[in-house]
C-alpha cells in the first residue's frame, strides 16, 4: 500500500444488541439452549432477536421479505455503516464480503425439502437464496450501492483477505470507499458438525453465535497533506465530519488510542482492533470472562482468537503480534 | 496490549530464524527478506514519480478514467499482466488440448449425470467431467479428495506445469504463490451427505465430512498437492466467479502485492445445485441451445480451469514463455433481480466498457467475444442487447459464441474455461463455432461464429454474469 488507508464507520448487529458496547461483555448476550438435530444434547447459543428494532426494519422491504435471516443483519449493519457517513455517496462505495458458511439456515431447508419431499418438489423460491453472493446482492440493491461487489468465503480468516482486497481496490483507484463486511448464520445443524468436530468437550469453553461487523474504509487522496496520517487520532476525530455520534458511543478518547500512531496499514485498525483485543483477551484469560467466546458466527469477530490458541499462523499471514 | 499488523503486501517480516532454526526456514525468511525489500523499493520509486511529477499512467490511454457502471472507474496501474500457463479440466476432455480439439470439432459433452442423484428431476441430463487419475496419490488419499479437489489439482498442475514452474517431482519452484480462487458450490458433496448421515442417525465418520466440506479445504488440498503455500483469495460471486478471480488475480499483480499467482476456478456437480437449477426450470431438456429463438435453458456441467498469471517483468526474468496478455477487466454489479439480469444490459455493457477502457481498446479491435450464453431467455436477450449498444455497427465483424452449449454451464469455473478458450483462440487463430443455435436470435444472427471462422483482429474478449447481478468482462491480447 502506498497510501495510508483509515477507517471511518462501523455498523454491527449481534445477539448483544447492534452497538458497539454490545462487543464489550459478551456475558450479557442473550443464551438459548438449542438442541442438536442428532439428539445429543441441548446447547449454549447466542442468537440475534429478528423481531426487534432495528433489525426488524428491514424485514419487510419487498426484496428482503423471503431472504434470508443473514441478509437482514448484512443489511442493518452495512446501514449502519453508511448512515454514519451520510456525506459518502453509496453509488460510489464497493462492498466486500467474508463468509464462511452463508446462507446456511436456507441451504439446509432446501436439501431438506429436496430429500424428503422429492427432487421434483425443491423449492425454487429457496434456491437462489442458498448462493453465496444473494445476501451482498440484496444489500446492494436496496441500499443503492454502486461500486464492485465481491462475495469471498474461506475459513475463519477469511475477513483478512477481505480486507486486502479493500485495500486493493483503494489501490487501484477502482472506489474511494469499500466496505469490508463479515457476516454468520446460526443453523441447528451446527451444532451436529461441531459436535462432530469435537468442539463441545468438557472444559472447552465453546459457545456459538452469529453476528455481523462491518467496516467503512476511506482512501486519503493524495492531495491531502502528508502530515494527515501521523496527526494524533484524537485530532484525526475531529477532523473528521461527526459520525452521527458515533465518536460518543464509541467512546474515543484520547485515552482510547495510543498518541502519534499513524492511521496506516502497519498501525492497528481502531477502533475495530479494540474489540479484537477484547476478544483475544477474553479468549487467553477465560476466567475472567463469564461467557465463553463465541469463535463461530461474525468471522471479523473470531479468527485471531483461533489462530492464537492453536499457535498455528501458517493459514493467515497477515496477523503477527 | 495486543499488536496486529496487517502486511497488506503479503509478506510478513518475522524476526529472523534462531539458531535452532533449519535450512529451509533461513532460506524462507531470506528469500521473504528479499521480496520484501524489493516491493519497498518499487513503492519508493513510485512515490517519487508522482512526486516528481512524472505521466500518468492513464494519461497514456486512449480512453480517459470516466464513470461507467454507476462507479469511478480508475486506471490505475498499466503493469503488464501476462498469462504463462493454464489447465483444465471439462467434460471435453482431460486437458486444455483435448478440450480444445473437441470444442473446434463442435462436439457437445451433454449426457446422462451419473455422478450425483438426479432421478425425480425435470432434466437428468449434463455435462460430466471424467476424473483425471492423481499420479503419485495413494488410493486412500484420493478416496478423501472432494470432487472438486479431483478437479482442481490436475487443472492447476497442468497450469503450473505449462507455466514451467513445477519441479521434477511435480512441486511448485514457488514456494509462496498466490491463489485467487473461484467455486460456488466447495465440496458440496460432503455436506450432502454429512446433511443424509444427520438425518439418518448415522453418525459414522461426520467430523471428515464436514471438515472437507468448505472451500479452504480445497485451498488446502491443492497446496498440499502442489507443494506451496501464500495468501488465498476464494471469490463466490456465482457464474462470474471465474472472471473475478482472474481479474483480481490481475489487480494484484498491478498493484504490486504479487509478482506470480496462480489463479482459476473449479466446480463440482452437486445434488442441491442440480436440483436448484432444475427448480427454478432453468434446465434445457433438450439440447442447451445459446442465442437461439428456441432456447429453453441451460446445461449444468462441471470442470476446473487454471492459469499462471505473472507480471511481464517477472516472467521475463525467469525466462518464461509469453502466452497471452490481460489487458483489461472490468466488474459491475447488476441490481435488477436476483436472478435475472437487467433487460437493457446496461450493467453488463458497463463492465465491458469498463475492460476495454483499462486495455487502451476500442470495441473494433475485438474479434472474438466468447459470451456467457447460458442459453435462458432472460441472459441472452440481455447480452445481445449489451453487445448491440458496446459494438454498434462494428457488431457485424465481431464473431460470437457460447461454448456452453458444448462444456455446460460450470458456474464457479465457468469463467476460468471460457478464458482458457479465449486464450487458446488467441494462440490459435481458431474461433469455437456456436454450436445448437440453428435459429439464432436477429441481434446476433450475423455474428454468431461458424465452424471454420478466424479471427482477424488483435484481441478477445470474455464474458459473464451471475446470480446476484455479478458481471465480468476480461479483455485478452495476444504475447
Amino acid at each position: 500500500m502506498k497510501n495510508p488507508v483509515s477507517i471511518l464507520s462501523f455498523g454491527i448487529s449481534c445477539p448483544g444488541g447492534t452497538s458497539p458496547q454490545a462487543l464489550e461483555d459478551f456475558s450479557k448476550w442473550p443464551v438459548e439452549s438449542i438442541a442438536d438435530a442428532g439428539g445429543r444434547g441441548l446447547h449454549e447459543v447466542s442468537r440475534i432477536n429478528l423481531s426487534s428494532e432495528p433489525v426488524n426494519r428491514w424485514r419487510m422491504k419487498p426484496r428482503l421479505r423471503r431472504a434470508s435471516p443473514l441478509s437482514h443483519h448484512l443489511i442493518e449493519a452495512i446501514a449502519q455503516t453508511l448512515e454514519a457517513r451520510p456525506d459518502i455517496d453509496p453509488a460510489r462505495v464497493g462492498v466486500v464480503g467474508a463468509f464462511f458458511l452463508g446462507c446456511l439456515e436456507y441451504s439446509v431447508r432446501f436439501y431438506k425439502g429436496l430429500s424428503n419431499d422429492g427432487r421434483r418438489f425443491a423449492s425454487p423460491i429457496l434456491f437462489p437464496e442458498t448462493v453465496v453472493n444473494t445476501p451482498l446482492s440484496h444489500v446492494v440493491a436496496e441500499l443503492g450501492i454502486g461500486g464492485p461487489v465481491y462475495s469471498q468465503v474461506g475459513d475463519t480468516s477469511c475477513w483478512v483477505s477481505a480486507l486486502r482486497t479493500a485495500c486493493l481496490w483503494i489501490e487501484n483507484g477502482d472506489t474511494d470507499h469499500v466496505i469490508v463486511a463479515g457476516a454468520e448464520e446460526f443453523e441447528p445443524h451446527l451444532l451436529d458438525a461441531f459436535h462432530s468436530l469435537r468442539w463441545f468437550r468438557a472444559g472447552h469453553l465453546f459457545r456459538i453465535a452469529e453476528g455481523h461487523a462491518h467496516r467503512g474504509w476511506l482512501h486519503l487522496p493524495h492531495p491531502r497533506p502528508s502530515s494527515d496520517c501521523r496527526r494524533r487520532m484524537s485530532q484525526r476525530v475531529r477532523h473528521e465530519r461527526p459520525c452521527n455520534g458515533h465518536s460518543h458511543q464509541l467512546g474515543i478518547s484520547n485515552s482510547s488510542f495510543p498518541l502519534r500512531q499513524p492511521a496506516t496499514r502497519q498501525s492497528q485498525p481502531r477502533p475495530a482492533a479494540r474489540w479484537l483485543h477484547g476478544i483475544f483477551r477474553l479468549e487467553h484469560h477465560p476466567r475472567r470472562a463469564a461467557a465463553s467466546i463465541p469463535t463461530l458466527g461474525c468471522p471479523t469477530l473470531g479468527p485471531i482468537a483461533k489462530h492464537r490458541r492453536c499457535g498455528d499462523f501458517t493459514r493467515c499471514k497477515y496477523l503477527t503480534t | 496490549m495486543v499488536g496486529i499488523r496487517l502486511h497488506l503486501s503479503g509478506v510478513k517480516i518475522a524476526a529472523p530464524p534462531g539458531p535452532q532454526a533449519s535450512g529451509a526456514q533461513r532460506r524462507f525468511w531470506i528469500q521473504r527478506r528479499r521480496c520484501h525489500a524489493n516491493r519497498t523499493a518499487t513503492a519508493r520509486q513510485a512515490s517519487r514519480r508522482r512526486h516528481e511529477g512524472g505521466s500518468l499512467p492513464f494519461q497514456n490511454l486512449a480512453f480517459p478514467p470516466a464513470v461507467s457502471g454507476g462507479y469511478f472507474v480508475g486506471v490505475n496501474s498499466r503493469e503488464d499482466v501476462v498469462i504463462t500457463g493454464w489447465g483444465c479440466v471439462s467434460p471435453l476432455g482431460g486437458d486444455a488440448p483435448t478440450t480444445w480439439a473437441a470444442l473446434m470439432r463442435a462436439e457437445s459433452a451433454r449426457g446422462e449425470i451419473t455422478c450425483i442423484p438426479v432421478e425425480g428431476c425435470r432434466v437428468t441430463q449434463g455435462a460430466q467431467a471424467n476424473l483425471p487419475e492423481l499420479t503419485g496419490v495413494p488410493q486412500k488419499e484420493v478416496s478423501r479428495l472432494s470432487r472438486a479437489s479431483r478437479l482442481a489439482i490436475p487443472a492447476a498442475r497442468q497450469a503450473m506445469a505449462d507455466a514451467g514452474i513445477l519441479d521434477d517431482n511435480g512441486r511448485s519452484l514457488f514456494s509462496r504463490l498466490e491463489l485467487s480462487i473461484s467455486t460456488t458450490a466447495c465440496g458440496m458433496e460432503h455436506g450432502e451427505t454429512f446433511l443424509r448421515d444427520i438425518c439418518s442417525g448415522n453418525p459414522q465418520h461426520l467430523a471428515s465430512k464436514i471438515s472437507r466440506y468448505p472451500a479452504h479445504q480445497q485451498i488446502g488440498d491443492l497446496q498440499q498437492h502442489l507443494g506451496f503455500s501464500g495468501p488465498s483469495m476464494i471469490v463466490s460471486n456465482a457464474c462470474a466467479s471465474g472472471a473475478n478471480a482472474i481479474g483480481h488475480a490481475a489487480d494484484l499483480l498491478r498493484a504490486g502485492f504479487a509478482d506470480i499467482v496462480l489463479t482459476g476456478g473449479y466446480e463440482a456437480l452437486c445434488e442441491l445445485v442440480f436440483c436448484g437449477f432444475d427448480s427454478l426450470q432453468t434446465l434445457d431438456p433438450d439440447l442447451c441451445k445459446p442465442f437461439d429463438l428456441h432456447r429453453r435453458g441451460l446445461m449444468l456441467g462441471e470442470g476446473a480451469a487454471f492459469l499462471v498469471m505473472e507480471t511481464s517483468e517477472h516472467a521475463n526474468k525467469r525466462g518464461a514463455k509469453i502466452k497471452g496478455r490481460l489487458a483489461g477487466y472490468g466488474h459491475t454489479t447488476d441490481t435488477h433481480h436476483i436472478t435475472q439480469p437487467d433487460p437493457t444490459g446496461a450493467p453488463l455493457e458497463g463492465a465491458i466498457q469498463r475492460a476495454l477502457q483499462q486495455a487502451g481498446l476500442k470495441p473494433s479491435e475485438i474479434g472474438y467475444l466468447n459470451a456467457h450464453g447460458t442459453a435462458t431467455v432472460f441472459n441472452d436477450g440481455a447480452e445481445a442487447a449489451a453487445f448491440e449498444r458496446v459494438f454498434a455497427e462494428d457488431l457485424a465483424t465481431v464473431r460470437i459464441s457460447s461454448t456452453k452449449a458444448a462444456i455446460g454451464h460450470t458456474l464457479g469455473a465457468a469463467g476460468s474455461l471460457e478464458a482458457i478458450f479465449a486464450l487458446e483462440c488467441l494462440r490459435t487463430g481458431n474461433i469455437p463455432p456456436q454450436i445448437n443455435s440453428t435459429n439464432p436470435i436477429p441481434e446476433l444472427a450475423t455474428c454468431l461464429a461458424r465452424p471454420g471462422d478466424k479471427l482477424t483482429k488483435p484481441a478477445v474478449l470474455s464474458v459473464n454474469l451471475g446470480f446476484g447481478g455479478s458481471n465480468a468482462a476480461l479483455v485478452f491480447t495476444a504475447a
